[in-house]
C-alpha cells in the first residue's frame, strides 16, 4: 500500500470515529495544541514491517494491555471501560494514525492517560502499527516493499511482508 | 415511534418519624424534591414538634440530649476486665484423655502453629488451641479474621489458622481464603460444621457441605467424619501447609470427630511425630540444569532475578543477596509480601522499572503466581529462567528457556556454589539511573499533588504517599522498623510507589492477585498481631507501631476490625484514602442511570467510626494536616498502644487527567507490582 492510499483508508476512518464520537460520548477531546494539530495531521512516517510491528507489540504488552486486554478487546479491565481497539467503530478520538498517535502521546479524554513521558514518537508510532494490526484486516497497513538489507541483520527475515 | 412513559417514582422515600428526630447533621439525600412534594426533613421537624407541644417540646429534646451525652460521658468505652485476665492465663496443654478437637489442637501446637484468628464457633477448637498457648485473637467478622490470618503469616512466613462456626461462619470467610490462595499464603482455615448424623436433615440451623465452596481455592481440604483419624488429617494439614508451594488448606470438623473421646494414643490411628509424617527436605536442582542456568548468567549482560514468594518462606534472603552480589545480578521482588531483598540495595531494581525492559536474561525465583506474557515489563524476547518446586507449573503462562525444578533455596542455593563471579559494573550503572529516574517522576508527582491539594483544600494521594515515606523513612524513625499493610485500590498505584522495604517481611502487599480490596483493616490485625508478637523476621521489631493503608471503599468491608485492633491494643495507624467513590467510578461516566451506583456520601467521617469502636480518629483536608497527625498518631500508638485511623479527605476526580498523573499506571514486577 502506498501511502496516498494509506491516507485514503486513514480518512475513512476519520469519518467512521467521528461518526461514533458524535452519537455516544461526551467528554471533550483532549487538548489542541500545536503540538496535536501536528501529530492529527500527520501519518504514519514509519513504513509498516513486521519488525516495526513487533517492536510495537513490545510496547503494548507493557503500557497498553492492562486496560485494553492482551488482544485490545478490553474485556477483563477493572478500572474503567477501556475502548476496544479491535473495533475501530468504538474508537472515539479518532481513528487515523495521526488520532492515534495523539491519544497515546498526549492522553484522550479523562480516563485514557498520556506516555509522553514513557514513550518517544519513535516508539509510538511503531504503537500505532500494533494496534492498527489489532482492528479488522481490510484496515489494517500493508508492508512497504523492503529495502534489500545491506548487510545480515537481525530484523532482516521479520522485515519481510 | 414514541416511547411509553414509566410511571413515575418518588426517589426518595419520606422519612420516617425516627429519621427525622436523628441527629441534625445527617443531610437529606434530596431535599429539593422533598421540599417540591411539601415534605422536606426540616419541614417534618417543624411540624412535628409544633403539633406536639411546641417550645416546650423543643426544650425536652435538648434536655434529654443533654442527659444523653451526659449519659455517654459517664460510660466511657473500655476494656472489660475479663479480656486482659482470660489472655493472661497459664496455657492448659491437654492430655490424655482428650477429645478430637484437644488431639488437634495438640499437633497444632507440635507444628509451631503461631496464631488463631477467629470469631466465635468452632468452640472445642478454638476453645482447646487457645489452652495450648497459642495466641489467640477473636474478632467481628470470619472473613475479616481469615484475612489478619493470611496479614499475620504474609509478614512472618509462620503459619497461622482462622476459624469460624460452619454454615455462615464459613461462607463469610470465603472472599479472603480466595485471597489468601491467590497469594499462595499457607493459611489454615477451620470450621466447625455440625454432624454426619445429621446430613441432608436441615436438622437445627447452619448446615452446610463446606468442601465444595473452597474447590479452587485450596491446596488440600477435608471434612473430618472419622474420629480416630483426627491426627492423621492434622498430619494431613501441616505436609501441606510446610511443603512445596504453600495454599491454604482447610478442614472442617463434625461434631463426631471434635467431641470424640480418646483414652490413650492408642485410640488413634496414625498418631505419629512429626518428624515422621513430613519433611523439611527442600528440592534442589539437577546438576546438569543448574550448569544450564549457570552458562545462560555467564552469557547474559544484564540478568535479573525476580524474588517473589517463594524466596520469602523459604527464608532465602541471603543466598538470595549472595548470588546477587556474585555475579552482579539484578534483583527485583514481587509477590504479596516484600523485603526479601533491600531496595536500598545497588542492585535492586523494584525502584526502577525503566531497567526492566533492559533485562536480556529474567530469572523467576518462587514466582508461585505466574503472570502471562506481557504482564511484566520485560522484553518478550528477553532469555527466560524459572525456578520452582512444582514441574507442572514450569512453562505454564510464561514460556521459559530453562526450567529448574527447586524450591527457591535449593535453586539459590545450588546458583551460589556453582556461578563464578562477574562484574556488569554498566549493568549497575543503568539500575542507578533507573532508580534515580523514578524518584525523579515521584518528585514531579508530588509537586502537582501539592498543587492539586491546595485548589481543591484536599489531600492528592502522591502527597500522602510522600508524607508517609518521609515520616517512615526520613524521620526518627529507623528506615527498616515500621511494617506497612499497602492495601487500597487507586490508592495503592501511589503509594506503593513510595513505600520502601529494607528487610524481609515489612511490606505486606494487601490487595494482589485476588484483587481484594476490604481485607486491609483485617491485614493490618494479623501484622499488628505479628509484630506485637515479635514473630519470624519482626522479632526485632516487637511491639512498634504498624502502618496500614486502605481506601474507602475498602474501609466497608473490615473497618468494624478497628474494635479489634483497640481491644487487643494492637498499636497501628491506619490511612483511610477518602475520594467518596469506588476507586471504579470512571465506569459509570458514560452509562445512563448508572453513577449513582459508584458513589458514596461525600466527606464522611470514618475517623468518627473509629472513635466509636474504642480507637483514636483524625480527619485531616491538608497536606500540613496529615504531616501533624502522622507523629502524633504514631506517638499514640507506641505509646499508650491506641490506634488511629486517620481520614484523608480526597475527590474522586484525582483519578481523571483533569488531575495529572490521574489513576498511574503500573509496572511489574518491583514496587508497584498488584496483580503478580
Amino acid at each position: 500500500m502506498t501511502v496516498v492510499t494509506r491516507a485514503l483508508r486513514a480518512a475513512a476512518f476519520t469519518s467512521l470515529g467521528l461518526t461514533a464520537a458524535a452519537a455516544g460520548q461526551s467528554e471533550a477531546a483532549p487538548g489542541t495544541g500545536p503540538a496535536d494539530d501536528q501529530a492529527v495531521a500527520a501519518v504514519n512516517p514509519t513504513p509498516y514491517t513486521q519488525a516495526a510491528a513487533k517492536r510495537g507489540r513490545t510496547h503494548y504488552l507493557r503500557h497498553c494491555q492492562i486496560c485494553h486486554g492482551f488482544d485490545g478487546r478490553a474485556l477483563e479491565n477493572i478500572d474503567f471501560e477501556a475502548t476496544d481497539l479491535t473495533d475501530p467503530d468504538r474508537w472515539r478520538f479518532g481513528t487515523t494514525d495521526g488520532d492515534l498517535f495523539r491519544s497515546t502521546k498526549f492522553g484522550a479524554g479523562l480516563d485514557m492517560p498520556p506516555f509522553e513521558a514513557e514513550l518517544d514518537d519513535e516508539e509510538i508510532w511503531d504503537l500505532v502499527h500494533y494496534l492498527r494490526s489489532l482492528g479488522p484486516e481490510e484496515y489494517r497497513a500493508a508492508a512497504e516493499p523492503e529495502p534489500a538489507p545491506p548487510s545480515a541483520s537481525e530484523d532482516s527475515e521479520e522485515n519481510r511482508p | 415511534m414514541s416511547r411509553p412513559q414509566r410511571p413515575s417514582r418518588t426517589p426518595n422515600p419520606a422519612p420516617s418519624a425516627a429519621d427525622a428526630a436523628g441527629a441534625e447533621t445527617a443531610q437529606p439525600v434530596d431535599e429539593t424534591t422533598r421540599a417540591d412534594s411539601g415534605l422536606s426533613r426540616r419541614r417534618f421537624v417543624a411540624s412535628g414538634a409544633a403539633s406536639a407541644a411546641g417550645v416546650g417540646a423543643a426544650a425536652l429534646f435538648a434536655q434529654q440530649a443533654r442527659a444523653a451525652a451526659a449519659d455517654r460521658e459517664d460510660r466511657p468505652i473500655g476494656i472489660p476486665d475479663e479480656i486482659p485476665r482470660t489472655r493472661n492465663e497459664a496455657p492448659d496443654p491437654a492430655e490424655f484423655p482428650m477429645n478430637g478437637a484437644q488431639v488437634f489442637a495438640r499437633a497444632c501446637a507440635d507444628e509451631g502453629l503461631e496464631a488463631l484468628f477467629c470469631a466465635p464457633g468452632n468452640y472445642q477448637v478454638i476453645n482447646a488451641i487457645a489452652a495450648e498457648g497459642i495466641p489467640t485473637y477473636g474478632g467481628r467478622t470470619e472473613g475479616s479474621m481469615c484475612a489478619a490470618a493470611d496479614g499475620f503469616i504474609r509478614v512472618t512466613g509462620e503459619v497461622a489458622a482462622c476459624s469460624g462456626t460452619e454454615g455462615p461462619g464459613f461462607t463469610n470467610m470465603i472472599m479472603n481464603i480466595g485471597a489468601a490462595n491467590a497469594a499462595r499464603t499457607p493459611l489454615l482455615v477451620l470450621a466447625s460444621n455440625m454432624t454426619v448424623g445429621g446430613d441432608d436433615t436441615e436438622r437445627g440451623i447452619q448446615r452446610g457441605y463446606q468442601q465444595p465452596t473452597t474447590v479452587g481455592m485450596k491446596k488440600y481440604g477435608k471434612r473430618l467424619i472419622t474420629p480416630n483419624r483426627i491426627h492423621e488429617y492434622a498430619a494431613y494439614a501441616f505436609r501441606h501447609l510446610r511443603t512445596g508451594v504453600p495454599r491454604p488448606v482447610h478442614l472442617d470438623f463434625t461434631g463426631e470427630v471434635a467431641r470424640a473421646r480418646f483414652d490413650s494414643p492408642d485410640d488413634l490411628l496414625y498418631y505419629h511425630d512429626r518428624g515422621t509424617y513430613r519433611t523439611d527436605s527442600l528440592p534442589h536442582p539437577s546438576k546438569v540444569d543448574t550448569e544450564k542456568a549457570v552458562e545462560m548468567i555467564r552469557k547474559a549482560e544484564r540478568p535479573i532475578v525476580v524474588a517473589s514468594t517463594g524466596v520469602f518462606y523459604d527464608r532465602a534472603w541471603d543466598v538470595l543477596r549472595t548470588v546477587a552480589e556474585r555475579a552482579d545480578i539484578a534483583v527485583v521482588e514481587s509477590g504479596p509480601m516484600r523485603g526479601h531483598f533491600p531496595d536500598s540495595h545497588p542492585l535492586s531494581v523494584s525502584t526502577g522499572p525503566d531497567a526492566l525492559l533492559s533485562a536480556d536474561l529474567v530469572i523467576f525465583v518462587g514466582q508461585y503466581s505466574m503472570p502471562n506474557v506481557g504482564e511484566v515489563a520485560f522484553d518478550p524476547d528477553a532469555k527466560v529462567i524459572r525456578i520452582d518446586p512444582d514441574a507442572a507449573d514450569i512453562g505454564r503462562n510464561l514460556p521459559v528457556d530453562l526450567g529448574l525444578v527447586a524450591s527457591a533455596r535449593g535453586g539459590l542455593e545450588a546458583l551460589a556454589e556453582a556461578l563464578p563471579p562477574a562484574s556488569r559494573p554498566a549493568w549497575r550503572a543503568e539500575l542507578a539511573a533507573a532508580r534515580d529516574a523514578f524518584e525523579k517522576q515521584n518528585a514531579e508527582w508530588y509537586e502537582l499533588g501539592l498543587k492539586h491539594s491546595a485548589a481543591t483544600d484536599t489531600i492528592h494521594p502522591a502527597v500522602i504517599a510522600q508524607e508517609l515515606s518521609s515520616f517512615l523513612y526520613s524521620g526518627d524513625l529507623p528506615k527498616e522498623q515500621t511494617t506497612v499493610v499497602s492495601g487500597g485500590y487507586g490508592i495503592a498505584r501511589y503509594t506503593r510507589r513510595w513505600l520502601r522495604a529494607h528487610r524481609p517481611g515489612q511490606i505486606l502487599n494487601g490487595a494482589y492477585q485476588y484483587g481484594a480490596i476490604g481485607p486491609d483493616v483485617g491485614y493490618t490485625v494479623g501484622a499488628g498481631a505479628a509484630v506485637m508478637n515479635g514473630v519470624g523476621p519482626q522479632e526485632p521489631y516487637r511491639g512498634a507501631p504498624v502502618f496500614g493503608i486502605t481506601g474507602d471503599a475498602g474501609m466497608g468491608y473490615s473497618g468494624m476490625e478497628f474494635e479489634t485492633l483497640a481491644k487487643y491494643r494492637i498499636p497501628a495507624v491506619m490511612i483511610v484514602y477518602n475520594n467518596n467513590a469506588w476507586g471504579v467510578y470512571g465506569s459509570a461516566r458514560r452509562a445512563t442511570r448508572s453513577m449513582h451506583m459508584y458513589l458514596f456520601q461525600e466527606n464522611l467521617r470514618y475517623d468518627k467510626i473509629a472513635e466509636g469502636l474504642g480507637a483514636r480518629g483524625e480527619y485531616v483536608t491538608s497536606p500540613e494536616q496529615l504531616r501533624e497527625a502522622l507523629p502524633r498518631s504514631y506517638e499514640m500508638a507506641a505509646n499508650d498502644g491506641v490506634s488511629t485511623l486517620i481520614n484523608c479527605q480526597a475527590i474522586k476526580e484525582f483519578w481523571t487527567n483533569e488531575y495529572p498523573p490521574g489513576l498511574p499506571r503500573k509496572v511489574e514486577p518491583g514496587c508497584m507490582a498488584y496483580y503478580h
